[in-house]
């Protein structure tokens, strides 16, 4: 009876409530059968049907999955990534591509290093231009000299380069020139100066003629302080070349004032520069004073008056010119210090001191200069490493600068896709062929041997007649003929660049382009098409190996177990990267020997994972009641203990892609892998040297592959949290 | 005599270590003298003088005859100043490993250097390269850590909530992106468009502020990936311990939360990060070689791929060596710390 009263009290819990209330009340009401009923009494609950359907294993990991938002968004985005790592490298999907070899890239530097672009030019975001900060500032000036002013005030600037368009010059950004051998910082070394002679002027031996000059920062110099002046010169080492004489120079802004009357120094420490053809270029350092020098001046003493206490100008170099070479100095050093003999000099004058510049003469109208834009020293690639050596790269521009403009400088941008593509002027351009087709039509007469009886008809007119005929290609503008030179005509062409280049329209790299003209857009999914390949065969072999492997040591135990496994700690403790390499060397860098150093030991994780699920599982009742009925190993290890692992192996496999990827990037940034592989890792350690000039090129590839791996890592998390749900949350 | 547990047991595993260490030297000794040699460095009487040196040391052996049929003869025959005439030929590998080992053992002679630093000894290059790799490393741990608790504890408190997520991508994020892409991206922002140095000081006389802020990068660089390591473990375990029985047990008792996380939950979640730190430091350890690589930071990582590039065997073996040792030491320690931070965990036991 009392057990019965028990199930009572359970089926109408609500009940049970309200009686126990009643039955503590004082008034002691007795609580009898009757006060409680039986819920869900006419229902037939054991007969309801499931309104589910069975679901296995994998659909019901799917609907795991499908919960957990970021994954998804991780899935689908891996997967436009395969997808359009699968299409865009076809030929023709994205049609502006070249590749120019490395031997042509000196030639035609045409199509590369184009920055990415997407709105027109001018927008100033993604637009295919490029900000070039101190750029001469070079403005219009009449006959006389004098500036020539637009209706505003503001003086005309003249573009150093014809084929820019939208050259933006933004007057309120120019400022003092702040120095011409570029940013002189603590790793970097100095720069070539070139002083060349002037041809037409009768060289005195006893009156050198001053070929140039270049000085400091002006500056007030409080001669309280002493200052030293520490300069190393180097010269190029081949025959005949005798060091030119120099003179020390001090400017005030008026005049210059020669120090040492070409009287030269001591060599001073000497030593030996190196350039990347291993070309010798003694140098010396030689340190003078230069509160002596500024005293000793007569002119100055005369000028200032004697024991003047300070002095506002900026010191200077200028070489005697040499009428048989070209004056190449190359300028190491230049660096003024301050010191004091009564305790320290102040931060204000050292900061000073420290702003090591040059500048060129401003007075000198025409001496041509080539002036290193870049002295940053180039990063050591370990295979030209010259321990304690430093070496210069120089990619200088030769030019002439007008007098007054030097020492302005501006940020002018320029729209790189019209400079590349639009109209541009460019020497024999025109096929031999064609050339002769208008000789032939009696546009242009032309004898060889004597350039006067060489002239483009009819001031064009019939030749530009006859370019619109469209028998010539429909690149040309215009041609203007100029230079003839014995028997050899250049002409200068106009044309329509893309149309030269065989376009069918204006080319737009999204991403822009790299060194060798290849889109970067294309490049790089080729490179990540490449990886993930690479990826997945490599995870693929080595899940077979791992799944084999731990199969084998897991399920037969014991001796079998300790043998694979001590050989596996032997592999896993080798350092994999050291392994690689070893077979590098010894065999070779082809993709075989790489994707083997790729599996050594890739299947580790695999094959521990695999065993313990092996040790799990092959003890139990299942596997000994298959076994009683006669199963063998393959079929117990294949049918009854595997696909309790497979969930973890799946798991393994999407998250050893990645790390494959890595794996394989972190080789070829190194640079020890397949180069010619063109793996994500290679176009990045390719564009790895120029990050400082053209930083995009490395962006682009560097995101691609951190959202590959971020992707691919959401994703195998997502899944190892559906395969194995108790494992959630711990990451 | 009774020793404890643990002395027992590390004493068992420093043993084992060294067998293990041990064996994976002779192997990568085998390898590495199976690769192609390298020409001699120096002039003819450098070279003899190497010769002779390594005759000594017992890799090579002198012949006054040319031998028929004996491998290749090493370098050109050599006239010594009494005149005779010196054939080297390379030892067999075996005894060039008997060789090694007596050397190493008795001498504690690990070869010199035959391209890095011509003429120095390996291990002495070794030693004055790993102080920068250490350096870096230690100061990129000491940064990281407070980092990664806070804000792993933050993460932790604010579970599911907007902050636990915006930190738990950063964290994903930083853990994907592969390191040389974070060390690009902080050269290019910090380095080439900010005003922090591209390079580790050239000359040795920079001054300290100057070495300071050439230590910026690499080590901001290595501590991204290490703080979203730490963060994530912080976030995990101090989750677990907020659930678990006895918080809510303190929490039903009346103890304040703060005082829950602070004198419960924090010292509980502690316990398996401290083996943690020390495996993570040897993870950043391995991570530098391509840092050092970038940066041109002078430490054992670019001296491994160096000695890779110039041929640099003898001086590569240290290197390794170095590097297994570090890894296995690693492991042992890692193993070790379990049972001292947390006495229940007895490693190696025997299942009762």
């Amino acid at each position: 009876m009392k057990n019965e009263n028990n199930n009572e009290f359970q089926l109408i819990e609500e009940n049970v409530f309200n009686a126990g209330e009643e039955a503590s009340t004082s008034d002691g009401k007795k609580i009898s059968a009757d006060d409680f009923r039986f819920v869900q009494q006419d229902e037939h609950i054991h007969d309801v049907k499931f309104t589910t359907k069975p679901t296995t294993f994998f659909k019901d990991a799917m609907r795991r999955f499908s919960k957990n938002h970021s994954s998804v968004v991780g899935g689908i985005i891996l997967g436009f990534l395969f997808i359009l790592s699968i299409i865009l490298p076809i030929e023709g999907v994205l049609p502006f591509n070249v590749d120019i070899q490395s031997a042509d890239a000196t030639n035609l530097n045409y199509e590369t290093n184009l920055p990415p672009k997407l709105f027109e030019a001018g927008t100033g975001f993604w637009d295919g231009t490029r900000t070039l900060n101190d750029q001469p500032y070079i403005y219009e000036t009449d006959a006389s000299g004098n500036d020539v002013l637009d209706e505003n005030g503001e003086r005309i600037y003249l573009d150093s380069n014809p084929y820019s368009i939208d050259a933006i010059v933004n007057p309120e950004q120019i400022e003092p020139i702040t120095g011409r051998l570029d940013v002189l910082n603590d790793y970097s070394d100095g720069g070539f100066y070139y002083f060349y002679h002037n041809p037409n002027s009768s060289v005195d031996s006893s009156n050198p003629v001053v070929g140039g000059y270049v000085y400091s920062y002006t500056y007030n110099y409080d001669l309280s302080y002493d200052f030293t002046l520490t300069y190393t010169l180097g010269w190029r080492d081949q025959e005949n070349f005798v060091m030119p004489q120099y003179d020390i120079l001090f400017y005030d802004g008026e005049q210059f004032f020669p120090l040492t009357n070409f009287t030269g120094f001591d060599m001073g420490e000497q030593g030996e520069l190196y350039d990347e053809n291993s070309t010798v270029y003694p140098y010396s350092t030689i340190t003078v004073n230069l509160n002596e020098l500024l005293l000793n001046c007569s002119a100055l003493v005369e000028k200032y008056g004697e024991d003047f206490t300070s002095i506002s100008g900026s010191f200077g170099f200028t070489f005697a010119d040499d009428s048989t070479y070209y004056t190449a100095i190359y300028i190491r050093d230049f660096i003024l210090t301050a010191s004091s003999s009564e305790g320290e000099v102040p931060a204000s004058v050292e900061r000073e001191m420290m702003a090591r510049s040059f500048v060129s003469d401003p007075t000198n109208t025409t001496f041509n200069y080539n002036v290193c834009d870049v002295l940053r020293q180039p990063r050591i690639n370990s295979s030209t490493q010259r321990p304690n050596n430093r070496y210069w790269a120089s990619n200088g521009a030769t030019g002439t600068r007008p007098a007054d403009a030097l020492n302005l400088v501006c940020t002018i941008t320029y729209d790189m896709y019209q400079i590349t593509y639009g109209y541009r002027t460019d020497l024999s351009a025109i096929a031999s062929s064609v050339f002769q087709s208008w000789i032939d039509q009696g546009y242009i007469e032309y004898t060889f041997g004597d350039p006067s009886s060489y002239r483009v008809l009819g001031d064009y007119e019939d030749l530009d007649e006859y370019l619109a005929s469209g028998e010539t290609p429909v690149y040309v503008k215009s041609v203007t003929g100029e230079n003839v030179d014995g028997n050899t005509v250049t002409l200068n062409c106009e044309i329509l660049a893309w149309k030269y280049f065989g376009y069918t329209s204006m080319p737009s790299h999204l991403l822009g382009t790299d060194g060798r003209g290849r889109d970067l857009l294309k490049y790089s999914f080729e490179g990540l098409r490449n990886s993930l390949l690479i990826g997945i065969v490599v995870a693929a072999i080595n899940i077979i190996i791992g799944v084999v492997w731990g199969s084998i040591s897991g399920y037969f135990g014991g001796k079998v177990d300790l043998v694979l496994e001590r050989l596996v700690d032997i592999l896993a403790g080798v350092p994999w990267i050291v392994l690689m390499t070893i077979l590098c060397i010894k065999i070779g860098q082809t993709p075989f020997v790489f994707g083997l150093a790729l599996c050594l030991t890739g299947w580790i994780g695999t094959e521990a994972v695999t065993r313990s699920q092996f040790y799990r599982y092959k003890g139990r009742e299942y596997v000994l009641a298959s076994r009683t009925l006669g199963a063998r190993s393959p079929r117990l290890i294949f049918r009854h203990i595997l696909p309790n692992a497979l969930g973890t192996i799946v798991t393994s496999s999407v998250l050893m892609i990645p790390s494959v990827i890595f794996n394989e990037a972190t080789i070829s940034y190194l640079g020890l892998g397949f180069s010619n592989l063109g793996s994500l890792g290679v176009i990045l350690s390719e564009n790895q040297s120029v990050l400082a000039t053209y930083p995009y090129r490395l962006v682009v590839p560097a995101v691609l592959i951190a959202l590959l791996m971020i992707c691919f890592n959401l994703f195998g998390n997502g899944l190892r949290d559906a395969f194995n749900p108790s494992l959630k949350g711990t990451d | 005599m009774h020793l404890p547990y643990i002395v027992k047991y590390s004493i068992k595993r420093i043993v084992l270590l060294l067998v293990t260490a041990f064996i994976i030297l002779t192997i990568t000794f085998f390898l590495v003298k199976m690769l192609p040699d390298p020409p001699i460095a120096g002039n003819e009487q450098a070279q003899y003088s190497f010769c002779l040196d390594q005759d000594i040391l017992g890799y090579y052996f002198d012949s006054p005859v040319e031998l028929e049929g004996y491998g290749q003869t090493m370098m050109n025959p050599y006239l010594d100043p009494q005149g005779r005439w010196h054939y080297f030929y390379k030892e067999p590998i075996i005894n060039q490993y008997g060789a090694w080992l007596t050397n190493i053992f008795t001498k504690w002679n690990w070869g010199t250097s035959t391209a890095v630093e011509v003429g120095n000894s390996a291990i002495g290059i070794i030693g004055d390269r790993i102080q920068p790799t250490i350096l870096i490393n230690v100061f990129a741990l000491i940064f990281s850590l407070p980092l990664g608790f806070l804000f792993g504890i933050i993460a932790a408190l604010n579970k599911n909530k907007p902050l636990d997520h915006f930190i738990s991508t950063l964290v994903m994020v930083f853990i994907s992106v592969p390191s040389f892409v974070v060390i690009s991206l902080l050269l290019l922002w910090l380095g080439y468009n900010g005003s922090l140095p591209t390079g580790w000081p050239v000359t040795s006389d920079a001054s300290i502020g100057e070495k300071a802020a050439a230590m910026v990068i690499p080590v901001l660089s290595l501590m991204f990936g290490t703080i979203a390591t730490f963060t994530r473990y912080t976030r995990a375990e101090l989750c677990e311990v907020m659930s678990s029985e006895f918080l809510l047990l303190a929490r039903t008792k009346g103890l304040s939360k703060f005082n829950c996380i602070i004198r419960h939950a924090l010292r509980n979640s502690l316990v398996p990060l401290v083996p943690m730190i020390i495996g993570q430091f040897v993870g950043i350890l391995s991570g530098s070689i391509v840092l050092e690589q970038l940066y041109n930071i002078p430490g054992i990582g670019q001296l491994f791929i160096q000695c890779i590039n110039l041929r640099d065997y003898n001086v590569l073996l240290v290197d390794m060596s170095i590097f297994t040792l570090i890894s296995l030491f690693a492991s042992l320690l890692v193993d070790l710390s379990y049972g001292i931070v947390d006495p229940r965990i007895r490693m190696g036991a025997k299942a009762s």
